[in-house]
């Protein structure tokens, strides 16, 4: 499993934030996806062999919000 | 889901229930012909009576009665038989009313209203008397008022009827006025408004003169007799009229005044109408309305069938997410199913080969192939319908407030017109020598007439729509009266636990780490689990991404149902089970052990993990309480309520969580079907409120005093509550019952007014000097003040009510069309 966090542009409140929140979770291969208005930025845990990156970015997009920057989190050692 | 018992087992109009007692058979009927509160003791009383009749039991709002009684002495026919002599109607209870039967109500009680608002806006302006001053001028007041209502009634079926009809009114009173005015109807004005008087009466309000009549018959005084007491005092005293014809005798206002009691009485019923079809439209949106259906397997193939179509034996697919569609085992596959609305367990169960599942419950994470055992009749939810179709009959009734008031108001009046016809006599016997027999009559019809207090009819509904309107505001459907009237009077709040005070579902409580931090201990458990679709697993990974942990890939895995999961993460082997399964595969747990016996004892499902054949720590799950749980709790307290916790869990952990909400009383090891026996039991002390959600909490929703059911509820439960919080906020419980409250108080206010002017009217018409048009102005006095006192500042409330019945049935709130 993989955690990216996506730096967002475009949200104007917390319902901006929940309405991306629903959408990535819909998206199968997402196991879990917080976001925050207030950092601005959406961070996904997902399974990479069901979805691709890009992916998400395009979902995170359709609305009109802009995706600026990406970074994976690191995996938790065994 | 709907409420309905299988297969009619027979063509009787009522149905068997199974008796606690074998020498004894239980009957229920639905009764049609309850017209007020004072019935159900009626009905209590007469069947009471009967030989071999042990137990009855009436509900006003469901229109059930029960019956227990001995076969050998007494036949359920003879019974019911004895409910139709004294006028009601018996139909089988197993029919549900449909959504068009209340359009055709509604749409017959409004075609009545307009026509009787016609009559009565005919016969005013006929009696309009410019002689008597200003107070000639009211009833032109009433007139508009009524001609308003018609508008609004009409305004559905298009503005140009609305508008048409309206005018048309109009137009019809200003030519009235003005022959009138004229001295065209001198003459014929006792002729004209004795004819609208008898089309009233005998015509449009037939059918309220028949429910008197019923009344009547079972010694009941309720508003229908008491109405037809004014009106046909009216009529007699027009008759009166006609007959002596003498000069200045108010012919005329004596039948103006039994139309406008039966116009108001009509209008009362409209809106009591309405208030019972909004509550129970609102209600049914909120139920889950697609048709079931479910996949069975035969042979090879798999149909998609309507859920009615399963038979006992049939191989059914329930693919996760799904609900499984009627008791049977498990044939193969393993999932965990969630029972938490079922039976109220909140952790998911495993199922596999051989288990049993409960229809009704959510299989979570796995494909299960179940074997139909039971379903409709003898399948678990069936029971528990029966279980809530019982006590909707046995639910305590209430008197309500009108019908309590007029047990006493309706014989004091006509005590009261009987002493002013002796007095009249006696009194002018002793000045005069003979009796003015006419003086006498004349002031006891007066009172009769001015003691129908008509604005009683909408002092209930009026100040139900302003409190439905309130509770609405804050998410709160209040359905039934008994909310309005009850939920101040309750002592004791029964709070189910799963769902209810607490999330019910499982979340991460405790984390008891060895040699690794938290986050890899979730880390490393929420990856095996989530390979293996164990139900824990969800709740697992998402305490992990909370603390910024990514569950590492796993590289193989083998799942051992109801154990555990051995899974390789790069090249260590990871076991993730139960404690037991970890001791058994020969990992030390010395250290861990008074945590872990600790934390099973408070009632968690705890989860052992170790890496490599060392015990890496604990991770503890259960149910927490709502956020708002406590505060709510406190809350209700503070208004001087019992609380009382119901939970299947077992004593110890019960008793936990009872202190942590803060509750009085804790009732643990509870199962599911004896809910409802709590409840019954804590009645005998005083009034109780339910709140709860799952099925199983069905029964015992309807038998409290007030049931209140959670807006992400099942439907039976949705179904059995008088009070729905759509919000699934706990504190929405003290704002409903400060509604209550304030709604009983206004309902008060409303019925005193509404008695206030026709209270004073009453000795000043004994006296057998005022005119009949007095009676006309205290009724359009207290209902003018009525509508000010019930809708002040919120006239809305009263618009959206009217205008919201009879809109197609929608799942969402559909956007107001104007």
């Amino acid at each position: 499993m993989k955690t990216t966090v996506f730096r967002i542009e475009g949200m104007n409140c917390d319902a901006c934030a929940n309405t991306i929140k629903n959408l990535l979770e819909k998206k199968p291969g997402v196991r879990m996806a917080s976001v925050s208005f207030s950092e601005r930025q959406a961070r996904v845990l997902y399974d990479p062999q069901a979805v691709q990156e890009d992916r998400l970015v395009e979902t995170i997009q359709k609305p009109g919000f802009r995706v600026v920057g990406r970074e994976e989190a690191g995996k938790t050692a065994v | 889901m709907s409420i309905s018992t299988g297969a009619a087992s027979a063509l009787n109009p009522w149905s068997e229930e199974p008796s606690a007692r074998s020498d004894r058979r239980k009957i229920r009927a639905r009764i049609g012909g309850l017209h007020c509160s004072l019935c159900t003791g009626t009905i209590e009383k007469a069947l009471g009576r009967l030989p071999g009749v042990d137990k009855v039991a009436v509900s006003l709002t469901h229109e059930q009665a029960l019956v227990e009684y001995d076969p050998a002495v007494a036949r359920p026919e003879e019974l019911l038989q004895t409910l139709r002599d004294i006028g009601y109607t018996i139909s089988d209870p197993r029919k549900l009313r449909a959504f068009e039967d209340e359009e055709r109500d509604l749409v017959r009680e409004a075609r009545r209203f307009v026509v009787a608002v016609t009559l009565s806006v005919a016969a005013i302006p006929i009696i309009a008397d410019p002689t008597v001053g200003w107070i000639g001028f009211l009833p032109a007041l009433v007139c508009l008022s009524l001609g308003g209502f018609v508008f609004l009634v009409l305004r559905s079926s298009g503005p140009w009827t609305a508008i048409g009809a309206a005018g048309g009114l109009i137009a019809m009173a200003l030519t009235l006025l003005y022959l009138n005015l004229q001295g065209y109807l001198t003459a014929a004005a006792p002729w004209l408004t004795g004819a609208l008087a008898l089309a009233l009466v005998f015509g449009v309000g037939r059918h309220i003169l028949y429910m008197a009549v019923q009344a009547l018959r079972r010694g009941i005084l309720n508003q229908h007799v008491l109405l037809e007491i004014g009106a046909f005092a009216g009529i007699a005293g027009g008759v009166i009229g006609l007959i002596l014809h003498r000069p200045g005798y108010p012919t005329a206002a004596f039948f103006a005044v039994a139309v406008m009691v039966g116009t108001y009485h009509i209008f009362s019923e409209w809106l009591s109408l309405i208030v019972k079809t909004r509550s129970s439209q609102a209600v049914k949106r909120l139920l889950d309305l697609q048709p079931e259906t479910a996949r069975i397997l035969r042979g090879t193939q798999e149909l998609e069938v309507p859920i009615e179509e399963i038979r006992v034996g049939d191989l059914v697919r329930v693919r996760p997410g799904e609900r499984i569609p009627g008791d049977g085992s498990v044939v193969s596959g393993h999932s965990g199913v969630d029972q938490s609305l079922v039976t109220g367990e909140s952790i998911p169960i495993e199922k596999m080969e051989g288990d049993f599942v409960i229809g009704g419950s959510i299989n979570a994470t796995g494909t299960l192939v179940v074997k139909i055992a039971a379903i409709g009749e003898g399948s678990f939810l069936n029971q528990v319908i029966r279980h809530v179709e019982d006590a909707r009959a046995l639910k305590p009734g209430i008197l309500h407030l009108v019908d309590r008031v007029l047990r006493v108001y309706t014989p004091a009046v006509l005590v009261i017109a009987a002493l002013a016809v002796i007095g009249w006599l006696i009194g002018s016997w002793a000045s005069t020598g003979t009796m003015d027999v006419e003086r006498a009559v004349f002031a006891g019809l007066s009172v009769l007439v001015m003691g129908y207090p008509c604005a009683v009819g909408i002092s209930a509904p009026l100040s139900i729509v302003r409190g439905a309107g309130q509770a609405a505001e804050q998410g709160i459907l209040m359905r039934t009266g008994e909310a309005f009237q009850g939920f101040r009077l309750v002592q004791q709040i029964v709070l189910d636990k799963t769902g209810t005070l607490t999330e019910g579902r499982p979340v991460v409580r405790e984390i008891e780490a060895v040699d690794v931090s938290e986050q890899e201990l979730l880390a490393i458990a929420g990856a095996a689990e989530s390979s293996s679709e164990h139900p824990l697993a969800r709740p697992i990974v998402e305490a992990a991404f909370e603390r910024g942990a990514t569950p590492p890939d796993v590289e193989s895995f083998e799942a051992l149902p109801g154990k555990g999961v051995i899974a390789r993460i790069g090249d260590r082997e990871i076991l993730v089970g139960s404690p037991r399964f970890l001791a058994d595969r020969k990992v030390d747990l010395t250290r861990l052990r008074p945590r872990l016996e600790a934390l099973e004892e408070a009632g968690r499902t705890v989860i052992g993990v170790a890496r490599d054949g060392q015990a890496v720590g604990v991770v503890a799950l259960g149910d927490t309480l709502r956020p708002d749980a406590v505060q709510a709790v406190a809350a209700l307290r503070d208004a001087g309520l019992k609380t009382i916790l119901v939970t299947g869990d077992n004593e110890r952990a019960a008793q936990r969580v009872g202190r942590e909400a803060g509750v009085d009383e804790v009732y643990a090891g509870v199962l599911p079907q004896d809910k409802a026996n709590i409840v019954r039991e804590l009645q005998t002390k005083a009034r109780v409120a339910m709140v709860g959600d799952g099925i199983n909490d069905a029964p015992a929703l309807m038998q409290a005093d007030i049931g209140i059911a959670m807006g992400c509820g099942t439907d039976i439960a949705i179904e059995s509550a008088d009070i729905i919080i759509l919000s699934n906020r706990l504190d929405a419980l003290p704002v409903a019952r400060e509604i209550s409250r304030r709604s009983y108080g206004k309902m008060v206010q409303n019925v005193t007014l509404a008695f206030l002017f026709n209270g004073m009217g009453i000795p000043l018409a004994a006296t057998g000097l005022i005119h009949p048009i007095w009676a006309m102005v205290a009724m359009a006095v207290s209902v003018t003040a009525i509508f000010f006192n019930s809708l002040w500042e919120t006239p809305r409330l009263f618009f959206d009510a009217i205008r919201s019945v009879g809109q197609p049935l929608v799942k969402a709130p559909a956007p107001q069309a104007t």
